[in-house]
């Protein structure tokens, strides 16, 4: 029976302009997705090649220039600030290294938050950034609109399609008056509109399944290795696809017409994916305030001032906190640039530490809202899930951070070390600056047993209002 | 009979439920948004306030200093905002508050609220202008979808006509009636709260933004007129549920797809540098001139041969000046040029894509009208743009003084000069300087067009569409 109602349903939907046009434009859209990923993500795979070849260029340069130097009983006349024979000047200069955010496997789905946070810091002794800018040059209105990438696409054009496909599955049989003849062909209204829907429901899912794993292929994906990945995405795209289809079977079952339906669709679409997220934002902002960077600014000088004003009477307890970085024995000379830069800044990061915190207690207590009010709006919580698994959501960025300090930490321990020790860098040196090395801290990245009922409370709550609305399908039938 | 119409359409729709629960929606909205945006602008406000007090302060308490000591301490420049923030911040969450103007360094504007918000921060674009670009023309979507076409399917559209009603009576009689209901009840009484709100809380020349204040109403009418004439165009084409569905899918395209798609193309059709290739290229000319060939050492030689030949001396030390001043003096003049360059060559770079974006979006009147909004409340590009600008003369105008001090004052002793307290003083605390208003308008003129045309177009299509649709029934 099922066989026969889905391939009646199938030349309905191809004699239906809407639903054809809607698949249509959705692999349309998904094109262009797939493009737009896959350009990101290989403008970072491009821009860390880079990074790498001129990292290594510079440190060979500098090996080669330092053992001539000395070979040759030369002083170095350039720069100062960079003389790449002190350690203060290599680390400024020839001996800078960076920290980059690998990419993952899947980043072609999701630009999330990749436009907003740095993917790759340069080290000097004491900036974490010594780039001009710390993230990515973006055309803020381009960041502001946001991307076109798959996972727009599946968050807020996806619904849009399923609303094209369903919504007048009963209005429209109707308005043929072709629902006589359902009601009247022997078999269960309800089992025939459930297998309609389901058909419907399947048809999408693998459509989109299909462009996603084209995309995939396309950008050169190694779906072997991102299977975990790409399991997650399959199973959030069923969730959200049902959720999004009980959601129209359930305004078809209100019996109205075909315009109302798609008006009142759209009217959710809005509510769910743009008006609630925002009321979500308002809520989040006003119980968990920021507080303030800029006060930060004035906070971070007075810390420096301070520190420059008690240098000379904190020697001995600097010495003292930091073993780690005063070589045994050594002779700390308090007029040294380097040495004044290296302990200011050590002493301004001391500082600003619990205020840096609160910026992250902050925000994590933000987000946490987000996440537990994610079954109310669905779209952020797929983007947070979307973004996870391709490697360019909060969580990595924050793990990148932590990485960013103990790098820097070591890297900075490294210069500081012969700083302190008052010795000279040689060629040998240069070829022991610690390499920088990103930690995945944060868990698997397709985690999802503990968002699991996040995922499927919203198709489950529908579902059980589509039941309760199945009551309706007697008064339709009464009408036909 | 135009006016006859109107007042029926008017009485009639101002009783309609879809009308009443839009309303109340939209209020909902207007006071959640107009909440948002005063909390964040006092807080906003005062942040700023207190960070340049502060930092000034610090600055010119530093002591006996050397000036490049001082140059390289440095100020902070912060970029102000404006009361009109509560009604619309534009792109303003996204963009940078603070500069560090110190020596050498060219810094980027630093410090924008979205980067400290996660996730959270990309859904905070609810505001007043929000509530009124996008929910006030769905509202006028659901009044005027069905208007002539409900008409039509009762067939009280032969009666109106027996009267001797002109097709343009009707029409243009419906379209003003959505506009007085919606300017009445809504635009109106939200404009006076929000623009109280404003006024209450301003410390600038009241005049100023009472003038943009207007001109910002004057424009939503504009806008609003738009979005009831097309909606009421499509109501005399098409049945009423289709009107609806399709207004609806036009709604959704202009207001959400389109803005994406645009900014998009326009990035990779005009891709910007990275910062790794910004920076390697800054820094690069800096170091080794502009064609790679130059070294440290040989400018610092050129320089010196230039000013022992100026002031006829055969050493430094016989020079009447400092040569550590005259050296940071043209180092300063050196970088600026690259400065320029660079920094002009990625303005220019965001000024095309703006331009691919502005032509994909005039397919949209939403998009234009919030481009115009945000130029007028003064959270756009390129009232930011104009702020990176200010700051970075600001940043040149420090080192000059601070680079003539050590000029005139540091002969003998060059890097051991020590400048009195005083001139920390000489150098005045940054205040940004916003364009005035016929500014504003003369870089908006483009989009002000785009929404004449969109309106002159509307009426053209809507009087050939009454021509025709006497006929039509």
């Amino acid at each position: 029976m099922w066989v026969n109602i889905c391939k009646h349903d199938w030349k309905i939907i191809q004699s239906d302009k809407t639903a054809t046009f809607a698949l249509l434009l959705l692999a349309l859209f998904m094109a262009i997705a797939g493009f737009t990923g896959n350009y990101y993500a290989k403008q970072r795979v491009e821009t860390i090649d880079k990074i790498r070849m001129a990292e290594k260029a510079s440190i060979e340069e500098a090996a080669q220039l330092v053992d001539s130097l000395y070979l040759n009983n030369l002083p170095f006349k350039g720069n100062s600030h960079r003389d790449p024979t002190t350690p203060g000047g290599a680390a400024n200069g020839m001996g800078a290294k960076y920290l980059v955010l690998p990419p993952s496997p899947l980043m072609v789905i999701s630009v999330g938050q990749s436009d907003l946070y740095a993917n790759y810091y340069k080290f000097g002794l004491n900036k974490k950034q010594a780039l001009y800018h710390e993230a990515e040059i973006l055309n803020p209105t381009v960041v502001f609109n946001g991307y076109f990438d798959p996972a727009f696409v599946i968050i807020y054009i996806l619904p849009l399609i399923i609303i094209a496909v369903c919504y007048n599955v009963i209005s429209s049989e109707k308005e043929r008056g072709t629902i006589k003849m359902l009601v009247t062909s022997g078999f269960s209204t309800r089992k025939l509109l459930l297998i309609k829907f389901i058909f419907r429901f399947l048809l999408m899912y693998v459509f989109t399944t299909l462009l996603l794993f084209l995309i995939m292929l396309f950008s050169g994906v190694n779906i072997a290795a991102a299977m975990g990945e790409i399991g997650v995405l399959l199973f959030e795209l069923i969730w959200y696809m049902l959720f999004w289809v009980a959601v129209c079977l359930a305004v078809n079952l209100l019996n109205l017409s075909s315009g109302i339906n798609a008006a009142i669709l759209s009217g959710i679409w809005l509510l769910l994916l743009i008006t609630l997220p925002a009321v979500l934002n308002i809520m989040a902002r006003e119980n968990y305030p920021m507080p303030s960077r800029l006060e930060l600014i004035a906070e971070t000088r007075e810390a420096s001032d301070s520190a420059r004003q008690n240098m000379n009477a904190m020697l001995s307890g600097f010495m003292e906190d930091h073993p780690e970085l005063v070589p045994a024995g050594s002779k700390i000379n308090p007029a040294d640039f380097a040495v004044t830069s290296l302990r200011t800044a050590l002493a301004v990061e001391e500082a600003v530490k619990p205020l840096e915190k609160a910026f992250i207690t902050r925000k994590e207590e933000q987000e946490k809202v987000l996440s537990r009010l994610g079954f109310v709006a669905p779209g952020i919580r797929l983007q947070q899930v979307l973004n996870r698994i391709a490697g360019t959501g909060e969580e990595r960025y924050h793990a990148f951070r932590i990485s960013l300090e103990e790098n820097h930490e070591k890297f900075r321990g490294y210069f500081a070390r012969k700083i302190f020790g008052g010795e000279k860098m040689t060629g040998e040196d240069y070829k022991n600056i610690p390499e920088t090395e990103f930690h995945e801290y944060y868990e698997n990245s397709t985690r999802s047993s503990r968002d699991l009922p996040a995922a499927i409370f919203p198709a489950i709550i529908v579902s059980l209002l589509v039941v309760g609305l199945f009551r309706n399908l007697k008064e339709i039938a009464a009408e036909a | 009979m135009r006016k006859l119409v109107s007042e029926f359409e008017f009485r009639q729709q101002g009783r309609n439920i879809r009308f009443i629960a839009g309303a109340v929606m939209i209020y909902l909205l207007f006071a959640a948004a107009l909440y948002s945006g005063y909390r964040q602008y006092i807080t906003e406000n005062k942040e700023i306030r207190i960070a340049r007090e502060i930092t000034y302060q610090q600055w010119t308490n530093q002591g006996e200093k050397n000036p490049h000591s001082a140059a390289h301490y440095g100020l902070y420049a912060f970029k102000s905002i404006t009361p009109l923030f509560i009604f619309d911040k534009g792109i303003e969450d996204f963009l940078g508050r603070a500069v560090w103007l110190e020596a050498h360094n060219q810094n980027e504007v630093r410090i924008s609220k979205v980067k400290d918000q996660g996730l959270n921060g990309r859904y905070g674009y609810l505001t007043v202008a929000f509530v009124w670009q996008l929910f006030i023309p769905l509202l006028i979507i659901l009044l005027c979808f069905d208007s002539v076409s409900r008409e039509k399917e009762n067939g009280t559209i032969r009666m109106l006509f027996s009267t001797g009603i002109s097709g343009s009576d009707l029409l243009w009689g419906k379209v003003w009636a959505c506009m007085k209901l919606v300017l009445y009840y809504l635009v109106i009484p939200m404009f006076m709260i929000c623009f109280s709100v404003i006024l209450f809380n301003t410390e600038e020349q009241k005049s100023s933004i009472f003038l943009h204040g207007v001109f910002i109403f004057l424009l939503y009418c504009l806008y609003f007129l738009i979005w009831a004439i097309f909606t009421v165009y499509f109501s005399t084409r098409f049945s009423s549920s289709a009107t609806l569905a399709l207004l609806s899918g036009i709604w959704i395209f202009m207001g959400f797809l389109l803005p994406r798609i645009s900014g998009t193309l326009a990035g990779i059709m005009v891709p910007t540098p990275t910062a790794f290739e910004f920076t390697q290229a800054v820094l690069e000319e800096r170091e080794k001139g502009e064609d790679g060939t130059r070294s440290y050492e040989q400018f610092q030689e050129a320089l010196k041969q230039k000013i022992l030949t100026e002031y006829g001396v055969e050493r430094t030390e016989d020079l009447p000046v400092s040569f550590a001043g005259y050296s940071l003096m043209e180092s300063e003049l050196k970088d600026w040029k690259v400065y320029d360059k660079h920094y002009g060559k990625l303005n220019s770079l965001f000024s095309k894509q703006n331009f691919i974006i502005t032509l994909i979006n005039s397919l949209s009147p939403v998009q234009t009208q919030r481009l115009v909004s945000s130029a007028f409340t003064y959270t756009d590009l390129h009232n930011h743009i104009h702020f990176a600008t200010q700051a970075e003369q600001h940043r040149r105008l420090v080192q000059d003084i601070l680079n003539e001090d050590q000029l005139k004052n540091g002969v003998g002793k060059e890097r051991g000069y020590l400048a009195s307290a005083d001139l920390w003083q000489k150098i005045p605390d940054f205040e940004f300087q916003r364009k005035d208003f016929s500014k504003v308008l003369r870089r908006q003129w483009g989009n002000l067009f785009l929404l004449i045309v969109w309106i002159t177009g509307g009426a053209i299509i809507l009087n050939s569409s009454a021509g025709r649709i006497k006929y039509s029934v």
